[in-house]
């Protein structure tokens, strides 16, 4: 169980706690209240800021000491994980309402204003975010459960990755459907070691029923599934595996199957990618 | 366009060295406008965030931070085909 379960799970995965899904959990939370608030209205210029600010120094000592800060950060406001289909179904069951907006990750990093709504949003958050027309150009788009159930096993047949997001931990507002490098948090994750909490599986492939047609390969967003040109077969680098599920979808054979992380000793405490100085090889 | 070729030189593995990148705010056409900087850098060193953002009002002025500079290598691809010239590298 990682530390978010033990603290806010109430014996389930945390983000399958109704609890944590509840609109009380920011009426009455003037801090969590005020995050929900100014969200929409900050959240692009302060992250930009907020990591350029950390990155800076990256040659002296402190760069380690800021990096975990900014890692703290994450955990205290804004954590991600990455959760399978089967979970991010039973996800729309309990959130609600439940609306799409575009994906705010994908236009302050590569521009990209096509009208395509990759995020779903729920509870309070709608509220606040409708006052913000720029942070939402082409509307918000309210789905009821059914259709945000179609929405997600659509988005995982295309490859991407649903992730789960806090607004000041443990209180949930949104999923995302994310992929490298356009998502924020996964190329933060990658590329520094925060933003991201890994997920609760980690992904396997059964050699035996793998014919070795290479197709997960480069579906896998976090680069954890390589080739093996001497036995013809996938195989999956568990280190760097995040346990999002998506490679599954397109295998014929049914040769990836999930694993609890909890159920593998070395991996049950990985939770985060190495905090890494660029360039300098040096790993925490 | 020595500096640059000299960056170019060492830009294997990547951000290995401090490169500045330096962003002109009055040259910019705008972020969402334009964007091929933030589209066209193979390390996505860019951001774009929204400035003077009030409620009710679609924001017209997005700019640009260097947020991920330290991954920049120096490669040039965003001052190429930044038209208006916005951009230029400090070594
Ligand atoms: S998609 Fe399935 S059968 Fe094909 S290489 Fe991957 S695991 Fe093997
Ligand atoms: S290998 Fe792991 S991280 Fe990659 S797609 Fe499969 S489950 Fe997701
Ligand atoms: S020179 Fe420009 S395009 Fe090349 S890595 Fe640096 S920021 Fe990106
Ligand atoms: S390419 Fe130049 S004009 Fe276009 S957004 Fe980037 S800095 Fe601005």
């Amino acid at each position: 169980m990682c530390k978010f379960c033990a603290e806010h799970g109430a014996g389930k995965r945390w983000y399958l706690n109704t609890k944590n899904y509840v609109d009380e959990m920011v009426k009455n939370d003037k801090e969590r209240e005020e995050f929900v608030r100014n969200f929409a209205a900050t959240v692009e210029k302060d992250g930009a800021y907020r990591i350029l600010e950390a990155l800076t120094p990256f040659k002296s000592e402190s760069w380690m000491d800021r990096s975990r800060e900014l890692r703290e950060w994450y955990i205290y406001w804004h954590q991600g994980q990455p959760v399978t289909i089967e979970e991010t179904k039973e996800i729309m069951k309990i959130a609600s309402p439940i609306a799409k907006v575009e994906c705010l990750c994908r236009r302050v990093l590569r521009a990209e204003t096509g009208g395509e709504k990759y995020c779903l949003l729920f509870g309070m958050l709608l509220d606040y975010i409708r006052d913000w027309p720029d942070f939402t150009p082409t509307g918000v788009e309210p789905l009821t459960v059914d259709e945000a159930i179609d929405e997600v096993v659509r988005r995982d047949r295309e490859g991407l990755v649903h992730t789960v997001w806090t607004f000041k931990t443990p209180y949930i507002a949104a999923v995302c459907q994310c992929a490298t490098p356009v998502c924020l948090a996964l190329r933060q994750a990658l590329d520094f070691g925060y933003m991201l909490h890994k997920g609760e599986y980690v992904g396997v492939i059964d050699t035996a029923k793998c014919d070795g047609c290479g197709e997960c390969v480069s579906r896998c967003q976090f680069g954890a599934i390589k080739f093996d040109p001497v036995i013809g077969k996938a195989y999956i680098d568990m280190w760097k595996c995040y346990g999002c599920g998506v490679c599954r979808a397109v295998c014929d054979r049914g040769a990836i199957s999930m694993r609890e992380r909890q159920s593998i000793p070395e991996l049950k405490d990985e939770w985060f990618e190495p905090i890494k100085v660029p360039g300098s090889g040096r790993w925490e | 366009m020595s500096g640059l070729n000299r960056l170019k030189s060492r830009a294997v593995g990547g951000g290995s060295e401090m490169v500045e990148i330096r962003f002109d705010k009055e040259k910019c056409i705008g972020a969402l406008r334009c964007g091929e900087c933030l589209r066209r850098c193979p390390q996505a060193v860019f951001r774009s965030y929204p400035e003077n953002r009030r409620r009710g009002e679609i924001c017209d002025e997005w700019y640009l931070a260097p947020t991920y500079q330290v991954l920049c290598t120096g490669c040039g691809i965003c001052i190429e085909h930044c038209k208006p010239g916005a951009l230029s590298l400090i070594c």
